[in-house]
This record gives C-alpha cells, sequence and structure tokens, in this order.
C-alpha cells in the first residue's frame, strides 16, 4: 500500500504538475510563489494521501489542495505584488484579435484574494459555488457574494 | 429563473454546454444574461491565453526537484521514530529499568516499512522489551548528529 504511494505521487506528478502549476500562477501571479505553493500541493498530497477518495478524480482532489494552499498562501503574503507573468511569452498579441475588450493578466491584482480565488475557482475550473465554498472554508453565500464583486471590478478595469 | 440565477449558473453553461437548456433558451432572448455570457468567455479566454498552463519542457526540473524532496520527507519521517526513542532513552537513563521492563510495544504507528523491520528486529527474544543499549544503538544509526550530541551519545557505550 505504501510503495503504491509512492508510485502514484511519482505518477501523478508526471501527469498533472504542469495543470496544478497553471492553476498557481493564476492564482498567485507570480512564478515564485507559484512554483513553492505547487511543490507543496503535491508534498500534502503524498502525506495525506489516505484522505482521498479514490471515487473522485486526481486532478480534482489536487485541484482542491492548490486553491486552499494558494488562498492561506496568498494570505499570509498580502504585501506581494503581482510582478511576473512572464510578457514576452504571454504577450498581448496572443490574444485573438477582434476582442473589444482585452484582458491583462495584471486585471486579477484588483482583486482581493478572495475574490480571485472564486472567480477563478468558478470561471475557470469549472467547480460548483458548493464546491468553492468547501474549498475556501466558507459559506456559499459570501463565495457568490465576492464572485459578484469580482466581476463588477473586472468589468470596470477591462472596459 | 431569473436573470440573477441564470447569471450564476453562466459558468456551468461555459464549460458545459448543453446543460442547462432552459437557461440557454433565456440567453438567447435576453440581452443582459447574453452580454454577462460573452464578457466571462472573454474572460475565461483572456486568463488561458494569457496564463497557460506550463510545458512540459518547462517544468522537468521542478518535477524532479519535487520528486526529490517527497524522497526526503519519507526518508525523514524514521527519524520521527528516532525522534520518540531519543526521549525513552532520555527517560530510561534518568531512570534505570523502567525501559528493560515494558511489557508491551513502546511505539506503535504509520511507520514506513523499513522502519516497522527495524522496530520487529529490536523486538529480540523478550517480546516487545527493548534496552536502553538497543535504543542507543537504534539512535547512533538513524539519528542525526544533532540529537545524538544532545543526548550526549557520541561516546555510548554498549554495556550488554
Amino acid at each position: 500500500m505504501k510503495e503504491n504511494r509512492k508510485h502514484i505521487i511519482d505518477k501523478w506528478i508526471v501527469q498533472y504538475y504542469d495543470a496544478v502549476l497553471g492553476m498557481a500562477l493564476r492564482l498567485t501571479g507570480n512564478r515564485d510563489d507559484a512554483e513553492d505553493c505547487a511543490q507543496d500541493v503535491f508534498v500534502k498530497a503524498w502525506k495525506k494521501y489516505s484522505s482521498f477518495r479514490g471515487d473522485s478524480h486526481p486532478l480534482a482532489w489536487l485541484k482542491t489542495i492548490t486553491y486552499n494552499t494558494c488562498y492561506n498562501h496568498l494570505n499570509r503574503n498580502k504585501s506581494k505584488t503581482w510582478n511576473e507573468m512572464d510578457e514576452n511569452r504571454h504577450s498581448k498579441e496572443q490574444i485573438p484579435e477582434g476582442q473589444k475588450r482585452g484582458f491583462d493578466p495584471k486585471h486579477l491584482e484588483v482583486l482581493s484574494v478572495g475574490e480571485r480565488a472564486v472567480l477563478l475557482a468558478r470561471i475557470y475550473d469549472g467547480l460548483s459555488f458548493k464546491e468553492v465554498a468547501a474549498t475556501l472554508n466558507t459559506s456559499e453565500n459570501s463565495a457568490k457574494v465576492s464572485y459578484h464583486n469580482a466581476i463588477k471590478k473586472l468589468r470596470k478595469v477591462m472596459l | 429563473m431569473t436573470c440573477k440565477e441564470i447569471q450564476e449558473l453562466l459558468p456551468d453553461i461555459i464549460n458545459n454546454p448543453g446543460m442547462h437548456p432552459e437557461a440557454e433558451a433565456h440567453i438567447k432572448n435576453c440581452a443582459d444574461c447574453a452580454d454577462e455570457m460573452a464578457f466571462l468567455q472573454e474572460l475565461r479566454e483572456g486568463i488561458k491565453v494569457t496564463i497557460p498552463d506550463p510545458t512540459i519542457t518547462e517544468t522537468v526540473g521542478q518535477k524532479i526537484r519535487l520528486a526529490r524532496r517527497i524522497r526526503r520527507e519519507q526518508v525523514r519521517r524514521p527519524m520521527i521514530y528516532a525522534a520518540s526513542m531519543a526521549a525513552v532513552l532520555a527517560l530510561s537513563l534518568l531512570m534505570p529499568g523502567i525501559v528493560g521492563n515494558l511489557q508491551e510495544p513502546v511505539f506503535y504507528g504509520e511507520y514506513e516499512p523499513e522502519t516497522e523491520a527495524t522496530i520487529k528486529s529490536l523486538d529480540v527474544d523478550a517480546g516487545w522489551q527493548i534496552s536502553t543499549d538497543e535504543i542507543a544503538l537504534y539512535l547512533l544509526e538513524n539519528a542525526d548528529l544533532e540529537t545524538i550530541e544532545e543526548l550526549g551519545l557520541e561516546n555510548y557505550q554498549v554495556t550488554s
């Protein structure tokens, strides 16, 4: 069983690390923090492997840990800025032409940590409000309020 | 359904089209909801394009570091056992005889197979009695230098 855990986590690192790091990047807006969080996610998964329910998809479980880890990390380091989204690689030119309002990663900086986490979990990762609330340890109602505030703020900066 | 309820469903509609036919029919006839949906689609696409998942080639080094870190964590677990043993050793040095008289296993826990094997190997012929010498020998072989120094075990002499 323990040998299995070792092999399973190794397999997960190969299969899901990039997705977890991508989520952490969107949440933290900072490559160093994102890498720290992504690494912590897998160490936590390894330590808490016994609580993983085999009937759910591993990535869904890792997503929950990622949101939780990044959310706590951001709350602990509120002074950190959204400082590197590797503008050479992810430049605006890559956004399909014809978009009326341009989205810039820096726009996410106007959101509070909670608003950003709820918005990304909801519109990018497709979590329901119930799942968002459970993941971020908040109420469903409070998740909805954060979501609406986030949309309102982004509409303002993207117009 | 009200516009507010439908707008709360929009992320689900974007991620899984066809799941909410009633809401989707409403959006076709409601300018506000259609506008909100277009905004969310654009936002989602913008995030996807500007902050994508990294590629495999960018993360090879990170994955190797992570695998090594987890290996280190695995090695560190027996140290938890060693720390517990250190506490018993300290107690046994202060009150000789206590540890030697134990009839039950001193520590049970979810150990790695190697540690479990070590514990069992310590349980020589005397049931679950563990002598001070055995604890000291285990620590000398497995504990970190700091613990060994703290317990004054650098020059420990096995008595039996």
